[in-house]
């Protein structure tokens, strides 16, 4: 047998340590240990895992992670990069570390919205009910990973019937330089029943931090609760960073997941969602950005279990430079979904000839009264539209840059919160090659 | 001095090997409209798109002059610059680029390639709504995409909007004309005729006599098979409307 990579040797002496010094009860030390366990059986996926074969996880094997200080004060302040002006409770997390002075946590009617370590030491039902229960499986080892390692995180809790105007924030910085950090937040989502409310899970980087940040969220959907959650990595500083997003849908319940990714070095989306009861429905928008030396990769698993249920995906990537995407999406009707919906598409915008995209939408089916279908494409600029904006006296630089945006704007402007969808447009402009020259028209 | 804004001389061009213009002469002075017809392929789109400089036409042979200089040498986003506009036969849809911003890019663009200083938001927009009214289009076309969603009616008005937005020396209108209502055309040719004056030159490309009645051409073009065959005045669109394009074609045999 060979020795075990520096990163997997890592993570066992974290697993280790963490079981040595944490005042945990006895059930948590359990849980962590039965995810490593897990994980150890699993192990980190290679190239001849079908679901990882496009994305290599040989460098992140390379490098050994210790977990985050929790004793130690946290390394910067936190202050620009946030989306300031959202209003509502709030959680910051600094390397995995929740920084509580720019936290907000104060209660609302209908929501709390409190740390995983204070969910845990006050036994919250919450935790018992979730943690572990959705992510979960042969498929997602990372999931495991994040409960072998299980540290802090957020609990969301939104009782039945609540209308939760403003949304719940969840920012995540990595920020720390001079050692590669291994942080493993984990995110539970209840939302009861006809309840309604928003969410955004916001990760950054400061330049140069070398995190590898492993998030895995759990939801379960209550009967006729809606939720949009936004999932917004942003930004070129972003390492490693696989992202787990479980849910688990009861009946008539709406989810819109709106997942923007704005770059990264080695960046992994998996959700997995399972459409439980009868009429539920989940609506997908993925947007990603690949530019030199940035690989982002999205799997959906979308599995439609009972009668009536729908789901919509619509992918979206421009890619530049070497960019490199991947998009997996697959759909699952099992036998007894009749009635079911599920549309899916990916469309794919290579700026360059060395940017690269690997597309696979799949449908697996078992029940003849559905009403699925699915597309991918891959292309370069409308040369109609080009020559069109170019008729009109606009530069072709320019005119790229317009086309460009708009393929992208296409997914932002649906996102229904304002402060997230214009900041997003603001960083899609910075980042897109060449657009400084569109900022005025936008 | 010639008053000459297009001279083309004995123009050739083709498509992926295929000629379509064949040798195609054409003069336009300053102040003049010009009315080209002729049957369906013979090359009319062809014409105005190779004097826009869209990419994929060979130009094999001829020249082309705009304003005495050389127009081919130009990109399409410089001769637009310097004057040229293409009203389209069909307008493209580009979801998620706003009207109001192509407007303003290509308006802004012009003026700075001219020297002058851009509009600003307050004048650009008093500017706009003045054109709006004179295509007596509501102003919610200001914020929706580009073409995208409009009737074929309303997207030969959104043409001639931009061409008054941008008051070129040399319009080029490919069938402007087709697929308006008899409101919607007096609207049209309402724009067009707004835009006449001494120093510009209209080119109309379109296949009813009716247009014509509404914007007065000084002169009348048979393009066919590549060339022009037969040019005169308002009453041989009148001819052609009578008798088709069967007796030219016999015309030029027996010449
Ligand atoms: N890419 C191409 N490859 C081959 N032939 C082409 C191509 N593009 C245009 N053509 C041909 O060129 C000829 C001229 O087309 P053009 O559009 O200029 O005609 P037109 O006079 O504008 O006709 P209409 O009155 O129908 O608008 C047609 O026969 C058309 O099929
Ligand atoms: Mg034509």
């Amino acid at each position: 047998m060979s020795s075990p990579s520096p990163a997997l040797a890592s993570f066992k002496a974290a697993a280790d340590q963490l079981a040595i010094n944490d005042a945990a009860p006895d059930w948590l030390n359990a849980t962590r240990v039965n995810g490593w366990q897990r994980f150890a059986e699993m192990g980190v996926p290679g190239v001849r895992d079908e679901r990882w074969k496009y994305t290599r996880l040989a460098a992140l094997e390379r490098q050994s992670f210790v977990l985050p200080n929790h004793g130690g004060a946290l390394s910067k302040a936190v202050h620009a990069e946030e989306f300031s002006a959202l209003p509502g409770l709030r959680m910051v997390f600094v390397d995995g570390c929740l920084d509580e002075r720019s936290s907000r946590l104060a209660g609302k009617a209908g929501l709390r919205v409190r740390s995983l370590d204070n969910a845990i030491a006050d036994n919250d039902a919450v935790v018992s009910e979730l943690l572990g229960k959705i992510a979960q499986g042969p498929l997602h080892p990372f999931a495991a990973l994040n409960t072998a390692l299980l540290a802090n995180g957020a609990v969301i809790d939104v009782e039945p019937h609540a209308t939760i105007e403003e949304p719940v924030y969840l920012l995540f910085i990595s920020s720390c330089a001079q050692v590669s950090l291994i942080s493993n937040p984990r995110i539970l989502l209840n939302i009861g029943a006809n309840a309604s409310v928003t969410v955004v899970e916001h990760h950054l980087a400061h330049d140069g931090a070398k995190n590898f940040v492993n998030v895995t969220t759990e939801g379960r959907i209550g009967e006729g609760a809606r939720l949009e959650y936004c999932s917004v990595l942003d930004g070129v500083a972003l390492d490693s960073h696989i992202n787990g997003l479980h849910l688990e849908q009861a009946g008539d319940s709406h989810v819109i997941h709106n997942s923007v990714t704005l770059g990264g070095r080695m960046i992994r989306n998996d959700l997995h969602c399972r459409l439980l009861g009868p009429g539920s429905h989940i609506d997908m928008r993925g947007l990603y950005l690949a530019g030199d030396r940035q690989h982002v990769d999205n799997h959906t698993l979308v599995e439609h279990c009972a009668p009536h249920t729908s789901s919509a995906q619509d992918y979206k990537g421009v890619l530049h430079g070497r960019g490199r995407a991947v998009f997996n999406g697959k759909v699952l009707i099992h036998s007894g979904a009749n009635g079911s919906e599920a549309h899916q598409s990916n469309g794919n915008l290579l700026l360059s000839e060395k940017a690269e995209i690997d597309t696979k939408p799949e449908l697996e089916i078992y029940n003849d009264d559905v009403k699925c279908s699915h597309g991918a494409t891959v292309g370069q600029l409308d040369k109609e539209a080009l020559f069109y904006l170019r008729s009109r006296g606009i530069g072709e630089a320019t005119a790229r840059s317009m086309l460009t945006f708009a393929f992208a704007e296409a997914l932002v402007q649906r996102i229904g919160l304002s402060d997230v969808r214009n900041r997003i447009e603001q960083r899609v402009i910075e980042l897109l090659p060449e657009s400084e020259r569109i900022r005025s028209f936008v | 001095m010639s008053n000459k804004i297009l001279e083309i001389k004995g123009l050739k061009a083709e498509v992926d090997g295929k000629a379509i213009l064949k040798g195609l002469d054409l003069a336009v002075e300053a102040g003049e409209v010009h009315a080209i017809m002729g049957p369906n392929g013979s090359g009319k789109s062809t014409l105005t798109h190779v004097l826009a400089g869209r990419e994929g036409y060979v130009v094999s042979g001829g020249k082309v002059l705009y304003k005495g200089a050389d127009l081919l040498e130009l990109e399409t986003e410089e001769r637009a610059r310097e004057g040229v506009f293409l009203a389209f036969q069909y307008p493209v849809e580009i979801p998620g680029v706003n009207n109001v911003y192509l407007l303003k890019a290509a308006l802004n663009a012009q003026r700075k390639h001219r020297g002058e200083a851009e509009l600003d938001a307050i004048e650009f927009l008093s500017l706009v709504r003045d054109k709006m009214k004179l295509m007596q289009m509501d102003e919610s076309f200001l914020n929706r995409a580009v073409n995208e969603g409009f009737s074929g009616g309303e997207k030969k008005r959104n043409e001639i909007l931009q061409m008054s937005v941008l008051q070129p020396t040399l319009a080029l209108l490919d069938e402007t004309d087709s697929g308006l209502d008899i409101d919607a055309l007096k609207i049209v040719a309402n724009g067009i005729n707004s835009l006449r004056r001494e120093d510009r030159a209209i080119v109309l490309v379109t296949h009813y006599q009716r247009l014509l009645d509404y914007i007065e051409p000084d002169f009348v073009h048979v393009l066919s098979n590549g060339r022009i065959v037969k040019s005169g005045d308002k009453s041989l669109a009148n001819e052609l409307e009578a008798r088709g394009y069967d007796w030219l074609a016999e015309e030029a045999v027996s010449a």
